[in-house]
């Protein structure tokens, strides 16, 4: 018998058994076996591939075309405007030539361990990041620790490792990433949204209270879209003893209305393209060689204008009075 | 006869709503649509690709999936997006494609030049029907950068590649969108008329 699933073998492991407990002369053959591939999503290709395979029948034969130009390739990564990016740059900035580990978890966050980002050192399942942040503090005390989580799974998962790292006496900055949703699987309301799936408007349960409630000493609320401020607070919070918490809040890129895009001043930008090579946002591209707006991403988040070294990008009104 | 048809571009170019409108407008004609699509992390900049199967009463569809050389019609938002998923169209299938590249961070980061011209030429090359549409001189003479899809939409509805024809296509966009982008996306609908 062949097993043709998606996801784990699930259907396969349990005939498996069955054949086992009864010792039924029956092969099951699917992902456990090597029959099936174990990753990517079945397609029709690939599943008559298996079914060829396992009938003994003669492979149905791709036709040669002339091969294609090299493909660029695509990973997701965060959206333009994402206040994530400003969160992650934030941080790396003020850890800067420090020995300093950055724990993620899940969301769109994890993306965050996109070049040139780089700011996930580990990622395992939803509040584990609050929990390995405390555990590599144990082992290398010279490591600056960070956790980092979303607004949604600190709800659904992290408070545990909270209130863990706080009575085991850790040292560790816990940054949570309030963007006031569940972002990367379709905004669906949490208990920070103050809406509850059934679309009663309910009091919000506040991230920054439930750590105080927890015990941690220092809590800060910061915008990180203002790129300064949010550096100076994770170096002067990060610098604490303890457990304390920094919340970057601000709305997914995603539910908010768009600015007017960002305009490039040609006379002030030197081509340095530390603004792409910084932030990797993808609402700034290479067109005919030089740096541009892309304008049916860019979301006018002013990220950008607060990294260009000589004040080439503008956002908002400004950018409207260059027009 | 069952049609398929294959939606293809970059994440946030708005082809999943393209797709929900052809199954829209089609449903309306009275006909059986199945779709699928990716979802989740390929939003994010990633590919992104819609399967959309139609059938006329006198058939059935078991599955919104299709196999290789087997869609009747390619609507491609972006050049590369277009030629990855090139093995699906069929011999005497049609591509209606954007010339307007859009550049990954991965290769802004690299520097690369990637310009998509590469792309329409291998395009022209190897397939015998192909429409290209300048998305970007279009979405601005529309003047917004966000009706790629309506544009593309209008393009394979006027091309006679979709079992309606634009009205239909404006009417499924009235039920779906918000009405203040009604007149907008109308226009972008209507350019190829």
């Amino acid at each position: 018998m062949l097993c043709i699933e998606e996801l784990d073998p699930v259907i396969e492991r349990e005939l498996t058994y069955i054949c086992g407990k009864y010792q039924l002369p029956v092969k099951i053959l699917g992902k456990l076996t090597g029959n099936v591939r174990t990753a990517g999503e079945n397609t029709c290709g690939s599943v008559k591939a298996d079914i060829a395979d396992f009938m003994g029948w003669e492979k149905p034969q791709a036709e040669k075309k002339e091969a294609p130009p090299e493909l660029p390739v695509r990973p997701p990564v965060l959206c333009a405007g994402c206040p994530h990016r400003a969160s992650f740059y934030a941080v790396k900035t003020a850890m800067k030539g420090k020995k300093a580990v950055f724990c993620g978890d899940i969301g769109c966050y994890t993306l965050g361990n996109a070049m040139p980002l780089d700011m996930v050192d580990t990622c395992l399942c939803m509040g584990a990041g609050v929990n390995i942040a405390q555990g590599i503090g144990r082992i290398e005390p010279d490591t600056v620790c960070f956790s980092f989580v979303g607004d949604s799974t600190f709800f659904a998962s992290a408070i545990t490792g909270a209130v863990n790292a706080v009575y085991n006496q850790a040292d560790m900055t816990l940054v949570v990433l309030d963007n006031s949703t569940t972002a990367m699987t379709g905004h669906q309301p949490h208990p920070g949204t103050g809406r509850t799936v059934m679309g009663q408007i309910v009091d919000k349960v506040s991230i920054e209270e439930v750590l105080k409630g927890v015990g941690l000493k220092t809590v800060e609320v910061c915008d990180p879209m203002k790129l300064s401020e949010a550096v100076e607070t994770v170096k002067r919070v990060s610098a604490e003893k303890g457990v304390k918490a920094i919340i970057f809040r601000s709305p997914c890129a995603v539910l908010i209305e768009p600015d007017i895009p960002a305009k490039i001043d040609e006379n002030r930008c030197i081509q340095c393209r530390q603004c792409i090579n910084r932030l990797g946002c993808p609402g700034i591209v290479i067109r005919d060689g030089r740096v541009a707006i892309d304008g049916s991403l860019c979301t006018g988040c002013g990220l950008c204008t607060q990294v260009c070294p000589t004040g080439a990008i503008s956002c908002g009104k400004e950018s409207e009075q260059n027009d | 006869m069952i049609k398929n048809i294959l939606l293809c571009g970059v994440g946030g170019q708005g082809i999943v709503l393209t797709s929900k409108l052809i199954a829209s407008a089609s449903m309306e004609k009275g006909l059986e649509v199945m779709s699928a699509e990716t979802i989740g992390m390929a939003q994010k900049g990633g590919s992104v690709f819609s399967f959309l199967r139609l059938a006329g009463s006198d058939e059935r569809i078991y599955s919104p999936m299709f196999a290789e050389g087997q869609a009747d019609l390619i609507i491609a938002f972006e050049p590369a997006e277009a030629v990855r998923m090139l093995p699906y169209l069929r011999d005497s299938g049609a591509v209606i494609v954007n010339s307007t590249p859009v550049m990954p961070v991965t290769a802004a980061l690299r520097a690369s030049d990637y310009s998509g011209a590469e792309m329409i030429g291998y395009l022209r090359e190897n397939v015998d029907n192909v429409s290209v549409i300048d998305g970007s001189s279009l979405c601005r003479s529309i003047g917004s950068p966000r009706v790629l899809n309506m544009l593309m939409l209008g393009a394979a509805a006027s091309g006679g590649y979709l079992p309606f024809t634009i009205n239909d296509a404006v009417a499924a966009m009235k039920r779906t969108v918000k009405p203040q982008f009604a007149q907008l996306n109308e226009k972008a609908l209507r350019s190829f008329e």
